[in-house]
């Protein structure tokens, strides 16, 4: 059996020549570059990747990035302020970590929506556009896909460890992010099946994907269907013959130190993951952490973690310590200025607390957070009133953030998608740039 | 005679009867009521300004200038020389109007809030009076100049309902955000919040200190709210005594001088007699002016004047010796 | 005196103007607003310190909030125009929704009159009825315009032309859109539907409480399609085929019978049809041989099996902590019934009111599959009634009829109901309606308030089942419709309401009353189903229907569910599979419990949600299952496997081209033309032995990867 001549360690010249010899495994130079004299003169954009951390359930803002210390107790919560680097912004007390790189982050404090469920606002939030029972809008991560469509060895959209539903909306399957699963944190972590089934090796892959060809070459005559050169199999028969991309989900490469950075739990770990996927060329990563719909009982779920807890291990610790690890390693490995970094759930939490103990879903005033992508850092953007209930300055809606978060990712929000049926719909409609979100 | 001409001819008889009776307020909603100190007066406000009329006759005397678009309170000082008239416009700027009672007139108007003042209340020394208003905050000013001493910012919501200590420094206040607090009106400082009603408070009461051999009484305030409660309160020590459920939503009380005796009016335009230590409603009067807003009660003559949605009403009442 | 007199005069004049009535004159004005929508005063929370019920629901409560609350701080009878009723949504305070009455407008003269006249409560005629013109609207060319009235017909019999008070509004924008002109001295105002699309579109006209749909139907080419002279196998194409005339769209000629019979069979039964059944069935083929095979599948085993599958997925199966027991019960109980060929009605029926030891009374787990009442009304809505109840918890259904009370209302049916192993009813166990803040009065929804004490779901299924009720009707073969097409005749499957009209509604409303005069029979209605014409249309796209995804001028490609695609993996490698804790040899269609970890299915794409799956929604996996097909165990193993069918072949000595139209009939139930016969015998053929197997495992491989095999179409 003959294989060609292979040097396991390094790119194969296939490798190479798909890539672009300067980015690795992602979106070539040249595409992007082509993206950015295209993107709305208001700036230009910086970021070439995008970390998305999901706050799944919706985070509470006077817990987190929007503290009332002065307001009457029941609205101002268990946890105190703290100061942060930047004279005059205040974090929950919890964020010791992220107040040391108060001045890498824009915290928007008056976002605003009038979604106040989970399904509802998710969407929203995901694609800057209101559910509507006609269209199912794509989310940030597969228009991204989309707009840089060069086909890449690693997939454009991944998300970590996996989303609830479909995301692609009508830009179709093509465009649904491809999950890891598991959990980054345990040893034996790996994404499964890319690595070859025992006796079938690069050849007979190769022929498969021929066969395979053939078959559908037949079923296309028969309908309408788009280009398959970059169907679900040629994005798997790239990736698992690509040694160098298989080895971006290796966390075990990470040093020890490195990895103990991020925290030991599943949520620092993915954020760790995500740095490696964009540090080589993923555009888009998503990371989803669970657990922030507090309606009950804000000490443990926040700060505990579990009930007797002399070190707080809940939501918030863990965050704290992953999403500043994540921040000052990309910015010590200088990619931060590449990077959007997006915080954000679906929503806020009621101002005064429950009789549980916990906070409601709030979505009248919320907070999201952004980072790196050339994104003005140590500032606040927006306020809200004295008892953290409705935007009091500058509201920003969900469908204004969407336009500022693919302007800086260089997409242009005027750039028309299509439907299945030929119908043009704008990546972002009626959104308002946020003033001052870069620097001027 | 044609339809439209019979009407014509009882426009004009309306209006010319209208004339005569000289009272554009018998009917419309009333918000805010008080009786002379020398009980041989009673002064009516509401969005058509300020109405003075005999009491017990209620006979139209005349007006008294005032700019506020809303009436929500009329206080009495401690002394009876002057009378605070608080309102506002909604949604624009609150005042009180400080009124010299001899000569009916206005001497000063104190714009404080941005939204209206719906409660004014005298310390018992007469030095100061204190805001209770729809921008949430509560103003403490100097009665003499009219300068604002504190302010309490505390609420989270419209404040409703306010009263001061015998101390005349504590000041206890209530409101949309449920809660009853005490702070410091020198400073505007918070002591304590009491949180146990469960809907909107809309009135505050403090009870008589009764003299009696031993001078430690405490303090008793009585609060009521949408949750259709009317509670007592031991305040300086954070104890709810004791509370009552009523049919209808209570939206004003008074204490009997003797501080047996609570009597609440309610939405559904009845005043209920409450005992004030069995909590029990002993007696109920139908006072005929729909929702009722305020009451005034001469507890020499045994009378009471309701005033509410559909005007006014002068009705007798059992005093209790 | 003059004066005096001309001032009389003015006043005589204002008593002959008529009175503005409180809910039908000043409610549809902040309706149309936007005043009480769920963003702004309508939110639960209200806006600002001020409530109003959502979308006019409760105009006493609205009246309280405008007229009395915080002693009448809304209005101002000296100064009318200070109002804050009327001065905030013109703009002439600050107002947090900005400005959304014109000042000059009827909505502005409106208030400003009820305010004028005292802001009376009055007495209103109650709405019995709203007409709509148009109701549906065939169009002929497009761009056009058509101008839309309201009609509302009140208890006192008089009619009254509601259009400016009337809230229009679009569901898709892009597609309609709706511009109103202000009315002035020589005409009315008038609302008209500017149409940029064709197609079928949807607008709602919303008066008071009463939200009716207006159906659009645009022509999608200016040359007519005549379909006259096309077959019709049954009602079902009757009305297929009128609206396909409608909107201009050819149909695509009928499918081969090799795609009819494969198609029909991973419908009804969830598997390949058997090399043996493709060759008989294609073989006679006519309307009398495929009439008797739909018999066969409806008669075997296999649909009992995969029909237990997917009704389970809608009852949200699921085992319980350390309690396998129960769902056994309650899978065996189901699939008996569906074996029996009971009616779904008595089905529902014990669904509804079991109650015992739910270890061996399968129907009395229904309510444990649910955590509490609220849930349970929820799951009640979603399978019964085809709605979408949970939007009613904190407000009104802001699109439907359903109240709070209605929805509290019927989880105080359920909530007495115990849900360990013994289910029975306790004398404890109340709902609180947010609503009143009072226990909630048990409630059949839309319908009458439950007295006394006693099992209220009896009550509740007598209703449900009463001979005119066709909610159950509607949502259950709106469903089969689906199973059957990949798309309900409304969408999404548990959102059925007024608001949201059918594609065909006089077709669901016959599939419906079908359905219920042959006793709730699943098999009746599939069947029905499985031998249209419409059912029997080919895939294949012709010029003209390419955009077509809801009107069924040719069939449509779906995934397939992964149970039935691992198992006809299976079937057609001959290596069964091997499921943790099932005997060997058991199919995955039978993993009735979706929190039973396997990966094949987890990676496939199994719905493992506990609130239940839009079948409509799969992902069926995407890149993270082809890479499991690729590398994983799942079809590879197979194809290696001493004992699977393709070394069986080899080890009998079959030439390329009989495994090479084997693999074809099983896969896709059809030879392999010539061309494709001397192709892969071609690419296969090899001396060496290894090499030829192989190479025949991945010509397997990719005839299973192949869209052909993974879709049914």
């Amino acid at each position: 059996m003959n294989r060609p001549h292979r040097r396991c360690e390094s790119l194969t010249r296939r490798d190479m020549l798909r890539m672009g010899s300067l980015a690795p495994l992602g979106l070539g130079l040249t595409d992007l570059f082509r993206l950015q004299a295209a993107s709305p003169n208001s700036f230009r954009a910086k970021a070439k990747s995008c970390i998305l951390l999901w706050l799944d359930g919706g985070p509470s803002h006077l817990e987190t990035f929007d503290l009332k210390p002065d307001a009457p107790a029941e609205v101002r919560g268990p946890f105190k302020a703290i100061s942060t680097n930047v004279g005059g912004i205040q974090l929950c007390e919890l964020l010791a970590n992220t107040a040391k790189v108060c001045d890498k982050l824009a915290i928007l404090r008056s976002m605003t929506s009038p979604l106040g469920e989970h399904g509802l606002a998710n969407h929203f939030l995901m694609t800057g556009y209101k559910p509507s029972p006609v269209i199912q809008y794509p989310q940030y991560g597969s228009v991204l896909a989309h707009v840089r469509s060069m086909p890449s060895v690693l997939p454009p959209f991944i998300t970590i460890p996996e989303n609830r539903s479909s995301v692609a909306g009508f830009l179709g399957d093509k465009y649904e992010p491809f999950a890891t699963r598991g959990d980054p944190s345990k040893p034996d972590f790996s994404v499964r099946d890319l690595d070859f089934f025992p006796g079938v090796d690069e050849t007979r892959i190769l022929r498969r994907r021929t066969y395979l060809a053939e078959f559908d070459r037949a079923q296309a005559s028969f309908e309408a269907r788009e280009d398959r050169s970059d169907s679900a199999f040629e994005k798997a028969y790239r990736l698992v013959t690509s040694h160098e991309a298989k080895r971006a989900f290796h966390l075990s490469e990470e040093p020890a130190e490195v990895r103990a950075r991020y925290g030991p739990r599943m949520f620092g770990q993915s954020c760790l993951l995500a740095r490696r996927l964009i540090e080589r060329g993923v555009p888009f990563v998503s990371v989803n952490n669970t657990g922030w719909d507090t309606h009950e009982n804000l000490a443990l779920q926040l700060r505990d973690g579990y009930s007797g807890a002399k070190v707080g291990v809940g939501l918030i610790p863990t965050f704290d310590q992953a999403f500043s690890a994540l921040v000052t390693d990309l910015s010590e490995r200088n990619l931060l200025v590449d990077t959007l970094v997006i915080v954000m759930g679906e929503f806020g939490r009621t101002p005064k607390l429950n009789s549980r103990g916990g906070r409601d879903h709030w979505p009248r005033v919320f907070s999201v957070v952004l980072a790196g992508g050339g994104v003005q850092g140590g500032q606040v953007i927006g306020s809200s009133d004295r008892v953290g209930e409705s935007p009091d300055d500058n509201p920003i809606t969900p469908n204004d953030l969407a336009c500022t978060i693919y302007t800086l990712l260089g997409v242009d929000p005027n750039l028309e998608l299509h439907t299945a049926d030929g119908r043009p719909v704008r990546v972002n409609q009626g959104g308002k740039l946020i003033r001052g979100i870069v620097p001027s | 005679m044609t339809p439209q001409l019979a009407s014509f001819v009882i426009a004009v008889s309306l209006m010319s009867l209208c004339l005569i009776a000289g009272s554009p307020i018998a009917d419309s909603p009333i918000a805010a009521i008080v009786i002379s100190p020398n009980r041989d007066a009673v002064l009516l406000g509401s969005q058509k300004g300020l109405e003075l009329r005999s009491w017990p006759g209620m006979l139209f005397v005349g007006t008294i200038d005032t700019e506020l678009t809303h009436v929500h309170d009329l206080k009495f000082s401690p002394d009876g020389t002057m009378l605070l008239a608080a309102g506002g416009s909604p949604a624009e700027k609150g005042a009180v109007e400080v009124i010299d009672w001899a000569n009916k007139k206005r001497v000063r108007s104190v714009v404080l809030h941005e939204d209206v003042v719906y409660r004014v209340a005298w310390s018992p020394d007469g030095m100061r009076w204190v805001t209770a208003s729809g921008d949430g905050i509560c103003s403490v000013v100097d009665a003499a100049s009219g300068e604002t001493i504190a302010r309490y910012e505390g609420h989270s919501r419209a404040v409703l309902g306010v009263a001061f200590f015998q101390d005349n420094k504590t000041v206890a206040s209530v409101g949309v955000d449920q809660t009853l607090r005490l702070w410091n009106s020198s400073d505007g400082t918070h002591i304590r919040t009491l949180d146990n009603h469960v809907g909107t408070v809309n009135s505050i009461a403090i009870g008589p200190i009764v003299p009696t051999a031993d001078s430690n009484i405490p303090v008793t305030l009585a609060t009521i709210s949408e949750d259709r409660t009317v509670r007592l309160w031991q305040p300086t020590i954070g104890r709810l005594m004791r509370f009552g459920k009523l049919p209808s939503v209570p939206r004003t009380l008074t204490w009997s001088p003797a501080g047996d005796r609570l009597y609440v009016g309610c939405n559904d335009g009845c005043v209920g007699t409450i005992d004030s230590r069995t909590m029990e409603v002993v007696e109920t009067v139908d006072a005929n002016v729909g929702r009722i807003h305020d009451l005034a009660l001469d507890f020499e003559k045994g009378l009471m004047l309701v005033a509410g949605e559909q005007g006014f009403h002068v009705t007798g009442f059992l005093v209790k010796q | 005196m003059k004066t005096f007199a001309w001032f009389c005069l003015a006043l005589w004049i204002e008593d002959c103007v008529q009175a503005v009535d409180f809910e039908t004159d000043v409610m549809p004005v902040l309706t149309k607003a936007g005043c009480n929508s769920g963003a702004c005063h309508g939110a639960a929370a209200g806006r600002g310190g001020f409530h109003l019920s959502l979308l006019g629901a409760n105009p006493n409560s609205d009246y309280d909030a405008i007229v009395h609350e915080f002693e009448g701080r809304r209005n101002n009878q000296a100064h009318p125009e200070k109002s804050l009723i009327l001065a905030k949504p013109t703009g002439n305070l600050d107002h947090g929704g900005d400005v959304v009455l014109d000042e000059t407008g009827p909505g502005a003269k409106v208030l400003m009159e009820w305010i004028r006249s005292g802001v009376p409560r009055g007495t209103s005629a109650k709405l019995t009825n709203l007409k709509v013109e148009p109701n549906r609207y065939v169009g002929t060319k497009f761009p056009t315009t058509v101008s839309l009235r309201a009609i509302a017909i009140f208890d006192h019999g008089v009619q009254t032309d509601v259009t400016d008070r009337t809230v229009f509004s679009s569901a898709d924008p892009a597609a309609v859109e709706i511009e109103e002109s202000e009315g002035n001295e020589e005409s009315e105002g008038n609302i008209v539907a500017r149409i940029k699309r064709p197609g079928q579109h949807v607008v709602l006209a919303r008066f008071l409480n009463r939200v009716v749909p207006i159906q659009f139907i645009i022509p999608l080419s200016e040359k007519a399609v005549d379909l006259s002279s096309q077959p019709r196998g049954n009602w079902i194409d009757e009305e297929i085929l009128q609206l396909l005339s409608e909107l201009r769209i050819p149909i695509s000629p009928p499918s081969s019978s090799n795609e009819w019979l494969r198609r029909v069979t991973l419908d009804l039964a969830g598997r390949l049809p058997e090399p043996a059944t493709v060759e008989r069935i294609v073989l006679q083929d006519s309307p009398d041989v495929r009439s008797g095979y739909v018999d066969e599948l409806l008669a075997s085993e296999a649909f009992n099996d995969y029909w237990t599958l997917k009704f389970s997925k809608l009852l949200r199966f699921h085992s319980l902590p350390n309690d396998n027991e129960g769902l056994n019960a309650y899978s065996e109980w189901l699939r008996g019934e569906i074996h029996d060929g009971q009616g779904l009605d008595r089905i529902a029926r014990q669904l509804l009111t079991a109650t015992g030891d739910s270890h061996f009374i399968g129907p009395a787990n229904f309510g444990r599959m649910v955590s509490d009442a609220r849930d349970q009304a929820e799951l009640v809505g979603q399978l019964f009634m085809g709605t979408k109840l949970g939007c009613a918890n904190c407000h009104n259904h802001p699109l439907d009829k359903w109240t709070q009370d209605d929805y509290h209302g019927l989880a105080a049916v359920f909530s007495k109901l115990e849900r360990g192993r013994e289910v029975r009813l306790t004398s404890r166990g109340a709902v609180t309606n947010l609503r009143t803040g009072e226990p909630a009065v048990p409630r059949i929804p839309g319908f009458l308030d439950l007295d006394g004490p006693g099992d209220h779901r009896v009550a509740f299924a007598d209703w449900l089942l009463s001979k005119d009720n066709r909610y159950f009707a509607r949502a259950t073969v709106n469903r089969l419709w689906q199973a059957m097409f990949g798309r309900g005749l409304v969408e999404p499957t548990d959102d059925l309401r007024d608001t949201n009209p059918p594609t065909h509604p006089e077709l669901l409303h016959k599939l419906a009353d079908d359905f219920v005069n042959n006793g709730y029979n699943i098999r009746h209605t599939l069947k029905q189903i499985a031998l249209s014409h419409t059912y029997a249309r080919s895939g294949e796209i012709i010029p003209g229907n390419d955009s077509d995804d809801r009107f069924y001028s040719h069939a449509y490609g779906r995934p397939l569910l992964p149970e039935v695609l691992i198992d006809a993996i299976s079937d057609v490698t001959g290596v069964t599979g091997n499921f943790n804790g099932h005997a060997s040899g058991s199919r995955a269609i039978t993993i009735i419990d979706p929190l039973e970890p396997v990966a094949a299915l987890d990676i496939l794409g199994r719905c493992s949600k506990a609130k239940g799956c839009d079948e409509n929604g799969q992902t069926n996996g995407g890149l993270s299952s082809q890479l499991h097909l690729l590398n994983g165990d799942l079809l590879n193993q197979k194809l290696v496997d001493t004992n699977g069918r393709l070394n069986k072949l080899l080890d009998a000595g079959h030439s390329d081209e009989t495994i090479v139209r084997e693999y074809y009939i099983r896969a896709i139930g059809r030879n392999p033309t010539e061309p494709e016969s001397k192709h892969w015998c071609q690419q296969i053929m090899d001396t060496d032995e290894i090499k030829r197997k192989e190479k025949l495992q991945d010509f397997v491989w990719s005839l299973l990867n192949s869209r052909s095999f993974l879709e049914n179409h």
